[in-house]
């Protein structure tokens, strides 16, 4: 008897089964998909171009190598790009954005054309990256090895960053931040790095950016200062990407991007810093 | 309006004098007292009264020698002769009709009389009814069973929701004593939280709404708790496999004064450590409820009810998410007859639903959202039964209501360093309702219902926002550009709104009525949800600056007949429209948002159906089927491209069958079925690759372009009665039950996304990196026994 009951409890509870079903859904036409990231740093300009696709269509993405691309500084030059391989078109040369001034990426394929974009951010650079083992303490924090990013907070404007954390050049996480919550930015700004034990007692963490490095580890963090619609694009695109029928997820939508014409993905112009350390003892 | 109350009033007193006399009083059962609602006082050579929610009636008539009879659906009639010379005072005890088999006769008379008290839009369960009720998990649940009647749409499994002529379920007004319960689901839905031995009577008004219930857009379900025995001591109980019940009641003074305490708790969860899953083993899943009623009879005037229930959840998984809710209601009453023709109530109410989400992702990681709804209200009803062809109704509401929209907090020190304590501002309203309500029978063939609502409602005290909005396009909000603070008792942004109500009945013959109602209703407590089941996480939240009250008007038509066949039978059709519908703009942000205004776009809706209902009540076999034809749709500027789309609960065709056979006096079976068209989805019109993964495409001009395959399933049940001997006063019987008989796979969700690694433990030829889509079921075939016993 005992086993009955225990069969149909957990019958009931845990028949909740998920399978993977074969059902016809809607399908549109192939649009045009834009990835592209330019920087402050010197560097070559990159824009990738792809096809969408039905849904459960199974294929690798479908590079689009017959556009014509070109990006200008407004009030400036115009930079053409040319076809390389795999949806890439590169740039003859380095460049270099400027803080303040406009970037606008110009997209021709199969008659349409498709614009985007975007005004480089200021950023204040990361001032220390740090890491420091808390031991056993009176507080209850747990102990390890900890990793954390200091810089300034630039009070003129409402700042909206992406922080890339490698640990021994693998990607260990991708954080958004908009320093909405001050203190508990990943900036740490009013976090006392000369007094870090103090701080501790004072029942003061800096937020990390990672936890339980070890000795000879390599960490290298980018701070990508980004526009408010990148950040809002970034969001709402992991916010999408994240579904799971729970009572939070976002209605489904695509989220807003700066590409005109229904072009999908998104043309950014992004102010980078790094830093890196390697943990010491 | 305190000065049309006090004509009326005069008014009232001075009618009073006319040269007539009154019989009045309160109509029981006889068994335990109960005080019987909705039971028929017929007067010989017409005319006659029905008796309110608690159990009183009153006809005014001249003096003479008068035959009344007593009715009261699956009692024995009585017959009372009057000699009304003076006004008298006759209280009724009716007995149970013996419940034998083969001896069910039929009258043509009770049929006819039936079809005239069958109110528009108006679905009753009388105590015989409830009793009668299919059981399914070896108890009643008084709302599943709502859901199989015409009009009113099931929200789903794991839902106990549902989702009347287009309205969605935060319109619906689910009143217990009086006291609005918020969230009426036990286990994520799999029970409700009316524990069917505490339930008396049910009301559901899908249209037609009397002028005297209000705050709520479509429909208002009016639950009336027992007053337990007031003859002699009662248990009664199941034991089950799901959950067990008890319930006692008897007189604290004989026939003045009684109590009854029921209580219910599920205990699967005990059964969790048993499972081989660990992850199971860690788990909670329970809940528990309480309803506890006395009242005392002062004198022949005045009575007094006090009631209350309170009822919590658990649900955890493992260590790493835990949530519960829960509902507490308290009702204080006092009937007062001013005199033989006026009936008074008044009513302090208290309600509140909180519920509380902890989420422990690491020991620095650990913290905790709450949030919740608080009302107080006081209300007072009047009846003044003027003739026995006119019955004036009026009173009013007032509630104070209390939000708490957020309190997020670290649960220890680790994580107080991270998450800083946050308490979304909370919030206070005041809103009221004034009514007066006319029934008129014009003749035995016409009948009239007429009335007028006054609702008001204002925030108080607190910060108010005012937002960039571009109210023709209209976008999300974008800057604040203004903030008001009020002091805290200050009231503001106060609505107020004017709702007509009518309905009209015609006899067309003795057993053939067409009938016709009209109501406007306006709603200024209201939720949002993204998913077209309900969560208890979904917030309540007032009307303000930003969000104006919904309103909705409705027209229904119906034709009732009943057969001398024992069948009864009725079809309705209605049109609804809604303003200032609400509903979430393409990537809303909703976990934990201080503006979630700022995530609401409202726009228009309307609705409309055909329903048709056949029944047959009588005899050892029995049953119904019911059928709804409806769609439900939504315009709002900013989702789907600005066009109309179905509403996320339309379902288009509903069906359900429910049948009952007696094999003996003490084998008993029920078999049942529910079909619905499936649920709307918006689904993915393609897929891109960006940033190193899939991303889904969606189409932004259709929102819901796709349905969820159709929901159906069947569900039986057997009820095998102990051997009822003489002496004994334990009676018994086994019950076992099948849910979802043939084991079909409905579907809870459907979701698209990329497989990945873990995937391939649970579905080994998957494809990792390819896109695929994927349907949880939540219920399959549950099998359940429950011994359940009365003494």
């Amino acid at each position: 008897m005992k086993k009955l009951i225990a069969y149909t409890v957990a019958a009931i509870l845990f028949t909740a089964c998920e399978k993977i079903v074969d059902i016809e859904i809607p399908s549109e036409e192939p649009r045009l998909v834009i990835e592209s990231e330019i920087y402050n740093i010197k560097d070559i300009w990159k824009v990738k171009l792809s096809s969408s696709q039905p849904y459960f269509d199974q294929d690798s993405a479908e590079d689009v190598s017959t556009a014509s691309v070109f990006i200008t500084e407004r009030g400036g030059d115009t930079v053409f790009l040319n076809y390389s391989d795999t949806g890439m078109y590169v740039s003859a040369d380095s460049h270099q954005c400027i803080v303040g001034n406009t970037y606008e990426l110009n997209v021709a394929y199969k008659g349409q054309v498709y614009k985007a974009a975007e005004e480089l951010q200021n950023a204040l650079p990361i001032d220390e990256l740090l890491s420091f083992f808390l031991p056993p303490n009176d507080r209850s924090f747990p102990t390890g090895n900890y990793v954390f990013v200091q810089g300034q907070i630039d009070n003129t404007k409402k700042n909206f960053y992406l922080f890339k954390t490698y640990r021994n050049d693998t990607l260990k996480s991708s954080d958004l931040d908009n320093d909405e919550f001050g203190s508990v930015s990943l900036l740490n700004s009013f976090f006392n790095v000369n007094d870090i034990l103090g701080e501790i007692s004072r029942n003061k963490l800096p937020r990390p950016i990672l936890f339980d490095v070890v000795e000879s580890d390599t960490i290298d963090v980018e701070q990508f200062a980004i526009t408010e619609e990148y950040f809002q694009f970034l969001f709402d695109l992991s916010a999408q990407q994240s579904r799971s029928g729970n009572p939070f997820d976002p209605p489904p939508a695509n989220p807003n991007n700066n590409i005109s014409n229904n072009g999908l993905g998104y043309f950014s112009v992004v102010h980078l810093e790094k830093k890196r350390l390697v943990v010491e003892e | 309006m305190r000065g049309p109350i006090l004509v009326t009033l005069l008014l009232l007193t001075i009618l009073g004098f006319a040269q007539d006399f009154t019989i009045s009083g309160r109509v029981k059962d006889a068994s335990n007292g109960e005080t019987l609602l909705g039971a028929t006082i017929l007067v010989e050579g017409g005319g006659g009264a029905i008796t309110n929610e608690y159990g009183f009636y009153s006809i005014t008539l001249d003096a003479g020698t008068y035959t009344v009879t007593y009715k009261y659906l699956g009692y024995s009639d009585i017959e009372e002769t009057v000699v009304l010379n003076e006004n008298k005072t006759l209280n009724i005890e009716l007995g149970e009709k013996a419940n034998e088999i083969g001896t069910a006769v039929v009258s043509a008379k009770a049929l006819e009389k039936r079809v005239e008290n069958k109110k528009i839009s108006v679905v009753k369960l009388e105590t015989a009814k409830i009793k009668e009720i299919p059981v399914i998990f070896g108890e009643v649940d008084i709302l599943k069973t709502i859901t199989l009647l015409p009009g009113i749409q099931s929200a789903g499994e794991g839902n106990s929701g549902f989702n009347v002529r287009g309205g969605s379920q935060d319109q619906n007004l689910i009143l217990l004593d009086e006291a609005t319960v918020y969230n009426a689901s036990h286990l994520l839905g799999f029970f409700s939280v009316f524990n069917g031995d505490a339930v008396k009577d049910l009301e559901v008004y899908k249209g037609g709404i009397p002028a005297k219930y209000g705050g709520r857009l479509s429909s208002i379900v009016d639950i009336k708790m027992r007053d337990g025995n007031a003859k002699k001591f009662a248990a009664i109980g199941g034991i089950g496999t799901i959950s067990s019940r008890l319930t006692l009641e008897g007189p604290i003074v004989k026939d003045k004064s009684s109590f009854m305490i029921a209580g219910r708790r599920s205990y699967a969860d005990l059964f969790l450590p048993l499972a081989p899953d660990e992850s199971i083993q860690n788990s909670k899943l329970f809940f528990y409820d309480l309803n506890l009623k006395a009242n005392y009879e002062i004198s022949d005037k005045d009575r007094i009810y006090v009631s209350g229930y309170f009822g919590r959840d658990v649900l955890g998984l493992s260590e790493l998410f835990a949530i519960n809710w829960g509902n507490a209601t308290a009702t204080l009453r006092w009937n007062h007859l001013v005199n033989e023709k006026m009936f008074v109530n008044t009513s302090l109410v208290y309600s509140d639903f909180n519920y509380g989400v902890d989420i422990n992702f690491a020991e620095n990681a650990s913290f905790g959202l709450d949030q919740a709804i608080n009302d107080i209200y006081i209300k007072s009803d009047w009846t003044n039964f003027l003739s026995q062809n006119s019955k004036l109704n009026f009173g009013g509401q007032l509630i104070y209501h209390r939000f708490n929209p957020g309190l997020f907090a670290a649960n220890n020190e680790e994580s107080a360093v991270v998450f800083q304590e946050t308490q979304i501002e909370k919030r206070k309203a005041l809103e009221s309702g004034w009514y007066i309500d006319h029934e008129y029978k014009h003749s035995t063939r016409l009948n009239f219902r007429y009335g007028l609502r006054l609702s008001t409602f204002s925030n108080i005290g607190g910060t108010e926002y005012a937002y960039t909005k571009n109210r023709e396009t209209n976008e999300p909000i974008s800057e604040l550009t203004d903030t008001t603070v009020y002091g805290a008792d200050e009231l503001y942004n106060t609505y107020a709104g004017l709702e007509p109500r009518a309905s009209i009945s015609y006899n067309l013959t003795n057993s053939m009525a067409l009938k016709g109602s009209y109501n406007r209703t306006f709603q200024y407590v209201q939720q949002a949800t993204n998913t077209s089941s309900s969560f208890p996480t979904d917030q309540w939240f007032s009307v303000n600056k930003n969000i104006k009250p919904q309103r909705a008007d409705q027209v229904a038509f119906g034709l009732f007949k009943n057969f001398d066949s024992g069948l009864e039978t009725s079809a309705e059709v209605y049109y609804k429209w809604m303003n200032n519908q609400i509903d979430y703009r393409d990537n809303a942000q909703l976990a934990f948002n201080e503006n979630l205004d700022g995530e609401l776009l409202t726009g228009e809706g309307w609705a409309y159906g055909a329903e048709f209902y056949v029944a047959k009540t009588e005899g050892n076999s029995s049953g119904f089927i019911s059928y709804t034809w409806a769609k439900t749709m939504r315009q709002i500027n900013g989702i789907s491209g600005d066009n109309p789309y179905v509403a996320g609960f339309d379902r288009r065709h509903n069906l359900s069958l429910v049948f009952t056979q007696k094999f003996s006096k003490r084998l008993l079976a029920t078999a049942s079925f529910v079909f619905a068209s499936g649920q709307p989805l918006t689904t993915p019109v393609g897929k891109y690759f960006y940033n190193g993964e899939w991303q889904t495409n969606y189409n932004d001009q259709e929102r819901n372009n796709f349905r969820l395959p159709a929901y159906h399933r069947a569900d039986i049940g057997v009820t095998l009665k102990g051997k009822e001997k003489p002496n004994k006063r334990l009676k018994s019987n086994w019950n076992f039950s099948v849910y979802n008989l043939y084991n079909r796979e409905n579907p809870y969700a459907l979701y698209f996304r990329e497989l990945n690694d873990a995937d391939l433990d649970k579905f080994p030829d998957a494809q990792v990196g390819s896109t695929a889509a994927l349907q949880t079921t939540l219920f399959k075939i549950i099998p359940a026994i429950t011994w359940n016993f009365e003494f």
